[in-house]
Parts: structure tokens; sequence; C-alpha cells
């Protein structure tokens, strides 16, 4: 009775496992191709011109200064960075890669209350890096691909807001129909 | 050979036919040189003993302990290698010293309470994935650092103690059963793989060889479930731990789920194409699948048909369903290779190549590429060493 069980299952199981990952594949596909991105009247914060997508050779290959404190777009390091919570600032070309992948980065300034801006990163652990952004005087800095907003606190729920609008609408490229928004911008 | 027979050597017993004849009669038997002979239960229990791959004063340790009486291992073996039924082997050491420690110590760790716990953990591990889908890994975990070289460096460390904890996990299961077992590297494809080589659990009844194969993937499931509550409990908000904790335990997840759906490929010949082989009760069900598929698909030489007609009739059965997922893992494995390996291989190789050739010489941008992609060529090159050092073997 028991290996005869075994007997099914182990078939099933392996199947099973090569069926979902084909089935991902397609799910994937299909779920880029009927999503539709958010108009750029629903997308908090501010359009950013485009300063390119360019991947630097190195990471100490010199490259034009970037024209927003934080960097929205530009050049950019090849390093990959898993998201999470950072206690250390990342180098700009780092940041600016984090945001080609399509995540969301909450910078904030010293004496900003962390615990609640990293409580509020940790509810999103596919979307977004934290770190601290010695350069910003106060306050925090929320990017995206090409977009900027920076709060006077931590308030939870303009946080909230941005991530769930801009995550994810560039991933080396607009995706499910969104643009830059430069156009429209205010 | 036979006339230097010592209690610390091993006898090869795997090709001897064993059959319970009456209450205390077995008949043994060589069927290619033809030569049967009978021998009581204890003569068969040693023999069962002999191809766990225990030697001779162990076997008769064994059988003391079970039976409470002397057993004369030694002249059972000698007597039995003079007939020309079996070949005697010097101990050279090979068995893993994990699949030595004494059943009574490693038992509990395979019993009915046990395999409860590893199939919760599995359970579980499966529930924080639908709970919090955010928990899934991607490939940008492996880089949990912001220093490259580190992350694959530490990745790589993680990932062979992981696969060795799993390998570790079929030795003890191996011994709960009383049966040695070996480790060696190996490749599947163009995967390298660490195998441990339970060729003695064979000689265990079918219904109790499942715990040995199944125990990597159990407690590949506790390391998992693991992990997954740490991070869900962080995400969640219910307790601090260092984020570079949670992020190394994200490497984890990635190592353990892709190892997971590696042994689910059962064509690859893995832990889950033992446990096939068991319930099915055949011989060698890949070798009838390929000859098989290449029947259908080509021709068969001369010893190809030979081998397929004397195939044992359940690989035959089963090799005809079988064969479906065989090719579907095989197109799958192409699939894999084009939209993973090949891309990956042009970051991987790409990226140093562009820093090499650019960066100031002898830069910390230059030494951390040339560092990379040494480690590349290494991880790249192995599978192809492997299949290297085995061909050269076969000769």
């Amino acid at each position: 009775m028991k290996a005869r069980l075994i007997a099914i299952l182990a078939p099933v199981l392996s199947a099973g496992a090569m069926a979902a990952l084909g089935l991902s594949v397609v799910v994937d596909f299909s779920v880029r191709e009927t999503a539709t991105a958010l108009s750029c009247d629903q997308v908090p914060g501010t359009a950013q011109a485009s300063e390119g997508d360019i991947l630097l050779r190195y990471d100490a290959e010199p490259h034009p200064p970037y024209r927003t404190v934080p960097p929205t777009s530009g050049a950019h390091s090849l390093r990959v960075l898993a998201t999470g919570v950072y206690r250390e600032p990342l180098p700009e070309e780092a940041q600016v890669q984090v945001l080609a992948h399509g995540h969301v980065l909450v910078q904030y300034a010293a004496g900003s209350d962390v615990p609640a801006l990293e409580r509020i990163a940790r509810g999103h652990p596919r979307k977004v890096v934290i770190a601290p952004y010695p350069v910003l005087r106060q306050g925090v800095a929320l990017t995206g691909w090409q977009r900027l907003q920076l709060l006077d606190d931590a308030d939870p729920v303009a946080i909230e807001a941005f991530i769930a609008a801009v995550a994810g609408r560039y991933r080396h490229g607009w995706q499910s129909g969104a643009t830059d928004c430069t156009s429209t911008a205010a | 050979m036979w006339a230097h027979v010592t209690p610390s050597d091993t006898v090869a017993v795997a090709h001897l036919v064993v059959r319970q004849e009456d209450e205390d009669e077995y008949l043994v038997g060589d069927p290619d040189q033809g030569i049967y002979f009978s021998v009581p239960g204890q003569g068969a229990r040693l023999i069962e003993l002999f191809a766990q791959g225990h030697t001779i004063a162990e076997a008769a340790d064994i059988l003391r302990v079970e039976t409470g009486a002397d057993v004369d291992a030694l002249d059972f073996a000698t007597e039995i290698a003079a007939a020309g039924v079996v070949g005697v082997e010097r101990p050279r050491g090979r068995f893993w010293a994990v699949s030595k420690i004494p059943a009574r110590f490693v038992k509990p760790l395979f019993g009915r309470v046990a395999w409860c716990f590893y199939a919760g953990c599995f359970v579980g591990a499966v529930t924080l994935f639908v709970l919090e889908p955010g928990l899934l890994p991607t490939y940008e975990d492996l880089f949990f650092t912001p220093s490259v070289l580190l992350s694959i460096m530490a990745v790589n460390v993680l990932a062979l103690s992981l696969t060795g904890l799993h390998e570790v996990w079929h030795a003890l299961a191996g011994a709960a059963l009383g049966v040695r077992s070996t480790i060696r590297l190996d490749q599947r494809a163009y995967f390298p793989v660490l195998q441990t080589d339970l060729t003695g659990v064979w000689a265990v009844p079918p219904g109790r060889r499942f715990g040995p194969f199944l125990a990597g993937m159990a407690i590949d499931s506790v390391v998992l479930c693991a992990a997954l509550t740490v991070k869900f409990g962080w995400t969640r908000g219910w307790f601090d731990v260092p984020p570079t904790l949670i992020r190394i335990l994200g490497v984890v997840v990635l190592t353990l789920v892709v190892g997971t759906v590696f042994q689910a490929l059962a064509f690859l010949r893995t832990d889950l194409y033992m446990v096939l082989l068991t319930a099915t009760g055949g011989r060698n069900l890949h070798r009838i699948t390929q000859l098989s598929l290449k029947k259908r698909f080509w021709r068969l030489t001369a010893a190809d048909a030979a081998e397929l007609d004397n195939a044992h009739p359940r690989d035959v059965s089963t090799a005809r369903w079988y064969q479906m997922l065989y090719l579907a893992g095989l197109l799958w494995l192409c699939w894999y290779a084009f939209h993973f390996l090949l891309p990956s291989a042009r970051i991987v190789f790409g990226w140093p190549a562009a820093a090499l050739t650019a960066a100031p010489w002898g830069s910390a941008d230059w030494w951390e590429a040339l560092a990379l992609a040494a480690l590349a060529a290494v991880q790249l090159g192995l599978p192809l060493f492997i299949i290297i050092r085995k061909r050269l073997a076969r000769r």
C-alpha cells in the first residue's frame, strides 16, 4: 500500500515540478502582457528627466554627474543588490542599479525614525531597498526609476503609496504600458 | 585469493541471488556461473550484511547481537570464496565515517515521529510561500552584500554546506538500517553533484529503502522551513534580527528551493528516481527508458536490442509512461540552458571581461574581475572535468 502510494506520488511530484516550472514562465509572460500600469497622474512623486540606462564597465569608471539627489536614472553599476534592509549607505551607482531592476529605494537622513522606516520596508521583501543616505540633510527620499519624492519625515501612508505605485513600473524598460511621464510632469 | 581471507575483508555478493526455500533453508546462487547451494538462515543473513558493505568481522558481530550465538563468519566467507562464487576485497577505508555510526544512535532520526516532523516542515514551507509570496527566491538573493566577490564566495560555501548536510542525512538514514555508504563527486547533465552511494540499501527489503532515499530532501525541508519561519516572522515585524542574516537566509532559501526542484527531476537519476525505481520494483529504469526512446526515434544495435529483450518486465512496463517524463525533462533542460544558463554565462563572463579590459590594470575593480572570472571558470568547468575523469577511469 505504502509502496503503491509512493509509486503514484513520485512521478506526480516530478511531473508536477516540471509543469510548475513551465507554468511559471507562461504565467510570468501573461501577467506582463495583461497588467496595466497606473496613469501618470496616479503615480506619487515627481517625474524626472531620463539620464539614460547606462551600464558602467567597472565601478570607478568616470560618468556624467547625476542631476538629482538622490539619483533616479543614468549610469549604474553592474552589481546586483538583493532587496532588503541595509545599514550602510549605498554608492550612487548601486542605487541606480536597484532602480533599474524595478525596485523602490527608501533613503533617510540622520536622525530619522529608522525602526519605523525599516518596519515598512520589511513588509515589502521583494520591492524595497532601504538604506541611510548621508547626503540628505533631513527627512526621507523615495526613488524609483525617473521618479522622486522627498518627505519631511517617515510618513507611512506616503511611503506605502509610493511603493505600491512605483515598484515594478520599470525593469530595464517600462513595463505594462507605463511611461516616464516627463511630458506630463508638473 | 580466497585462501587469504581475513576478518577485515569485505565480500562482493551483489551478484548473488538468495531465495528462501524452507523455514531455515535458503538457496544461494550465481546465475552467471550456474552455481547454486543452500545455506541456513544465518548464512543468508550474513550474505545480506556483506551486501550492505560490512566486513566479515562486523557482520559476525551484528549476527552475534541479533542471535546471541557466535557465528563463524570467516569460515563461511572462506567457503563461498573457495567455491568461486564470490570475491573478497581488502578494505581501503572507503566507507564514509558518518555511515559507520551504530544504528541504535541514529534510528530515532528516522522513526515515525521524525518522518511526521519532516513532512510537517515540507507542508509548513509551502504554506509560508503561499502566505507571503515575497519569500519566493529570485536570483537577486545571491547578491546579499554589495561585494559581488564576497557574495559569490559565501554562496558557494553555503551551498556546499547545505549539500553536505543533505548527503550526511542520506548516510545517517542508511546507517539506521546498518547500511554503509560512500560519497563521491559526480555530474548529472551539466550540474556537478555530490552523491552518497547507498548501493548496500538494495540488500534491505524494498519497503525500508524509501527512508535513505528520501532522507536528504527531509533534512532540506527542515532547514527550508526554519529559514522561512525566521524570514516570515521578521517580515511581519514579530522580532528583530540583523538584516544581513535575513539576506543570508535568502541565499539558503534559494539554494534549497533550487535543490528541491532538481531532486524532483527524476529523469536526472536524482533521489526521486531511486524512490520511483523502488516503488515500481524496477532494476534499471533509466537505461531501459533510454533504449525504449532510442528504439522509437532511432534504431537499436544488436547489443541494445538484446539488452532490451532481457530487461526486467517492470522496467519495460514503467518505461512506457516514464519515457514521456524523460523526454519532457530533456526538453526542460534545453529550455533551462537557453533561458538561464546562457544569459547567466553572459553576465558571469561578460562582466569580468568588461572590467578586465576597461579598468586600470591592478586596480581593485581589475583584481575583483580576475577573481570572479577564475571562480566562474571553475564552476562551469567542473562538470566537464568530472565527465573527462569518468571517461578516463572507464578505459
